[in-house]
């Protein structure tokens, strides 16, 4: 193992790779994670506006990942050199009533962010919190092991991609007999429709970008509503029984015009499910208590990550076949850290699917 | 308007009677329906020795069907026209089962706790001041003694009588065919996948399969689910893979539980063992082929040297907390997506595969000989006989052709 790594960091305009020192799981139950590849979520915002989410910082930027356990500190069980992972999100404590119920690692009630995994292993800012590093610093209660016969290529969407739209979709008893609506086609919108199609729903996807609408095609959308057509409810609803409006809306893009168009698209008693966010903007969502949830007996609900409790399956799950052509549909590439700024342009100009950071070239 | 009404008995075990009756009346509150497919559900038992439910006797039998409404009483939401199911009941529409929308077959008017479940027909109901079992309410008598009618109470007639609450239409494009498996055979076993949640990926073990195990595969198909056979009769075997069964498992093989913990994986077992044998046989298979916290639902009751179940609560219970649970039919809250599941072209091109014969209901006797043959699924009959293509589906045929069964 050499003894240093690679950073990347993020400014607005700015995105190079900086050597920063090799992190070391010093701390109770902290393993370090060499990555094969990290998923890029929201990141390209910081490079395009300087903007950071309360986690965020030039150093401290990605949280998905998938690679191999380099090395295991101490009080780590179940997890050795040379296994292959699945990093989750964030550090759950795996003590509270959150994480010992086995929902979703985000929400636990401790959560630590990149710099705080860095501090308790007595740890440099930046040397490897964060995801956008080649050597990473993971608790080990959110690692997953992966079985050799599943590819990095499929285990990488475990994180927000398949992975981050499995449970909002699962617990939410989306059959066969589903009518859902997908607002925003995005790759979080290409997600849910995956997954939303493999529970054999009807999915009408709502949105307006041609390229990313292809890709949601392809993934199998059963009707595209454009939300600036003026009888755009008219047309969703016509598409389901009775014209009473869908079961289940998914708003992918935080963007108050479709939160309202999902709302407004529901059935009565229909459910809302929330999953876009636009942090750097003052963008509300307003709700009538009255007329959208009471009088329609609407619920709205939200959520961004993979239950623990579904890890197990979402594995299997990355395994199938036909979920792997879905994810092979709905990612654009992946890309060395070192082309990190051309990659953020290309997300910018919103018409492509997910990319992917590697860090094979990197030593 | 026709005077009359055309039903079909059972005499006496072996035989069957068309019997001309008065044409039925009724009253607000019901409809009255022109049967266009009356389905076989358990009737060749009767045929074969009598073996009754509490709610028939040999002039009264079937309790399934579809067809048109021929007349309506002011105040009813449906017309003269209206293609509907008919399900089977006539329940209270007051007590809570009712009220939350469950199973019409066990609503609280029905005196279960005073009907042995012995099979012993035209059992007295002392509970009932004396009337026989036939006329409880709930039963399908009750509708008969409702309207005060001679005739129209039960599935094998020509024109039946509804109550309103027990119909539901059916859309212009679904064919009779297809709508008349939303009672014993897709519609009730339904009801235990939608209960259960089973979804994409769950895992379902079917024990013992005749109609009700075939439907029982068409719906985990349906849903996405991974369905497993437990069943040792090389005929019907043939037709639940033709249905969609990915695995058969013989419960003969001394590790058939291997084999099933193999398949399932980490599950160790089925997240729901549909039993629908009703024979200690493949009760205790099924029981121990759920996972820990997984639900076995049985359908099977109706059998031959009827035996009870041991369970040992402990080890088949508490240890591995598992579900136990039953019905007979569709819950009311079920029935929408019963016929949107029955419209579904995957689940009718299955459905041809499940529907074996059909027949004109004056020839009833070669319709039972066929369910007791074994090499059957649901059977159908035509009461206006006006069957279409009388005899074996192309299915069934094809089967019999390719040596299957032998």
């Amino acid at each position: 193992m050499t003894d240093s790594n690679v950073n990347l960091r993020v400014e607005k305009g700015v995105a190079e790779v900086v050597e920063v020192p090799m992190p070391r799981p010093n701390a109770e139950g902290f393993v370090v994670v060499r990555q094969e590849y990290a998923g890029i979520c929201t990141e390209q915002k910081s490079y395009a506006s300087g903007f950071y989410e309360a986690h965020e910082g030039p150093l401290h930027m990605g949280h998905e990942g998938v690679g191999t356990i380099a090395e295991v500190g101490p009080g780590v069980s179940g997890l050795r050199e040379g296994d292959r992972v699945i990093v989750h999100i964030g550090w759950a404590c795996g003590g509270c009533w959150v994480c010992r119920n086995g929902l979703t690692s985000t929400n636990c009630e401790n959560l630590g962010v990149a710099r705080d995994m860095e501090e308790a292993n007595s740890m440099p800012s930046g040397s490897g919190g964060g995801a956008f590093n080649k050597y990473r610093l993971a608790p080990a209660f959110n690692v997953q092991k992966i079985p050799d016969s599943l590819d990095f290529r499929y285990a990488r969407a475990a994180n927000c991609l398949i992975g981050s739209t499995y449970s909002i979709v699962r617990d939410f008893d989306v059959g066969p007999q589903t009518h859902a609506l997908v607002a925003g086609v995005g790759f979080i919108g290409h997600a849910a429709i995956a997954n939303l199609k493999h529970r054999g729903a009807t999915v009408i996807a709502l949105g307006r970008n041609a390229e990313r609408l292809a890709i949601a095609r392809e993934l199998g959308v059963d009707a595209v509503v454009h939300p600036d057509d003026t009888d755009w409810l008219d047309q969703v609803r016509d598409l389901t029984p009775d014209g009473r409006g869908v079961d289940i809306a998914y708003e992918c893009s935080g963007h108050p015009d479709y939160q309202r168009k999902a709302l407004d698209s529901l059935r009565r008693f229909g459910q809302l499910i929330l999953m876009g966010y636009q942090r750097e903007t003052d963008w509300t969502f307003d709700i009538d208590v009255h007329d959208d949830i009471l009088v329609p007996a609407k619920r709205i609900a939200g959520m961004e990550d993979l239950m623990i409790k579904h890890r197990g399956e979402l594995g299997e799950l990355l395994q199938q076949q036909a979920m792997q052509q879905q994810i092979d549909t709905m990612i654009a590439g992946d890309a060395p850290l070192s082309d990190a700024a051309e990659v953020f342009e290309k997300i910018l100009t919103r018409k492509h699917g997910k990319f992917f950071f590697r860090f094979d070239d990197l030593e | 308007m026709p005077k009359t009404n055309i039903i079909l008995a059972i005499p006496e075990p072996g035989r069957v009677e068309l019997k001309e009756r008065p044409y039925p009346t009724i009253v607000p509150g019901f409809s009255l329906v022109k049967v266009e497919i009356a389905p076989v559900c358990i009737e060749h038992q009767v045929y074969r020795d009598h073996t009754m439910e509490w709610h028939s006797d040999a002039d009264n039998q079937g309790h399934e069907g579809v067809g048109t409404i021929v007349e309506t009483r002011p105040g009813s939401t449906f017309a003269v026209g209206d293609r509907v199911v008919i399900y089977q009941g006539n329940s209270c529409q007051e007590c809570f089962v009712c009220e939350r929308g469950l199973s019409p077959s066990h609503c609280l008017s029905i005196p279960y706790e005073d009907i042995a479940g012995d099979q012993d027909p035209g059992r007295t109901l002392e509970a009932l001041g004396g009337g026989q079992t036939i006329d409880a309410p709930g039963g399908l008598m009750a509708i008969q003694n409702d309207c005060g009618s001679d005739s129209g109470g039960f599935g094998f007639s020509q024109f039946r009588i509804a109550p309103n609450h027990m119909l539901q239409k059916i859309p212009e494009d679904l064919p009779f065919r297809y709508a008349a498996l939303a009672n014993c055979s897709l519609g009730c076993t339904y009801t235990a996948f939608e209960e259960c949640n089973i979804g994409v990926d769950d895992w379902v073990v079917v024990a013992g399969v005749g109609f009700i195990g075939f439907g029982a595969i068409i719906n985990a198909k349906y849903r996405g689910a991974n369905v497993i056979v437990l069943g040792r009769n090389p005929f019907r075997m043939a037709q639940a893979t033709k249905m969609g069964a990915d695995h058969i498992v013989d419960p003969d093989d001394p590790d058939w539980l291997e084999q099933i913990h193999a398949l399932t994986g980490r599950l160790r077992g089925a997240d729901l063992v549909v039993e629908a044998s009703g024979y200690p046989y493949y009760q205790r298979r099924a029981l121990d082929a759920v996972r820990r916290f997984g639900t076995m639902w049985m359908y099977g009751f109706l059998v031959d040297n009827y035996e009870t179940f041991p369970m040992h609560f402990l080890d088949d219970i508490h240890n591995r907390s598992i579900r136990l649970s039953g019905s007979h039919d569709v819950y009311f809250n079920h029935r929408e997506g019963v016929v949107r599941m029955l419209s579904n072209p995957r689940v009718q091109a299955m459905a041809d595969h499940m529907i074996t014969h059909e027949y004109n209901m004056s020839q009833g006797v070669e319709a039972f000989e066929a369910a007791l043959s074994k090499q059957a699924g649901k059977i159908y009959l035509y009461p206006h006989e006006n069957c279409p293509a009388p005899g074996l589906s192309p299915s069934l045929q094809e089967l019999i052709d390719s040596g299957a069964a032998r």
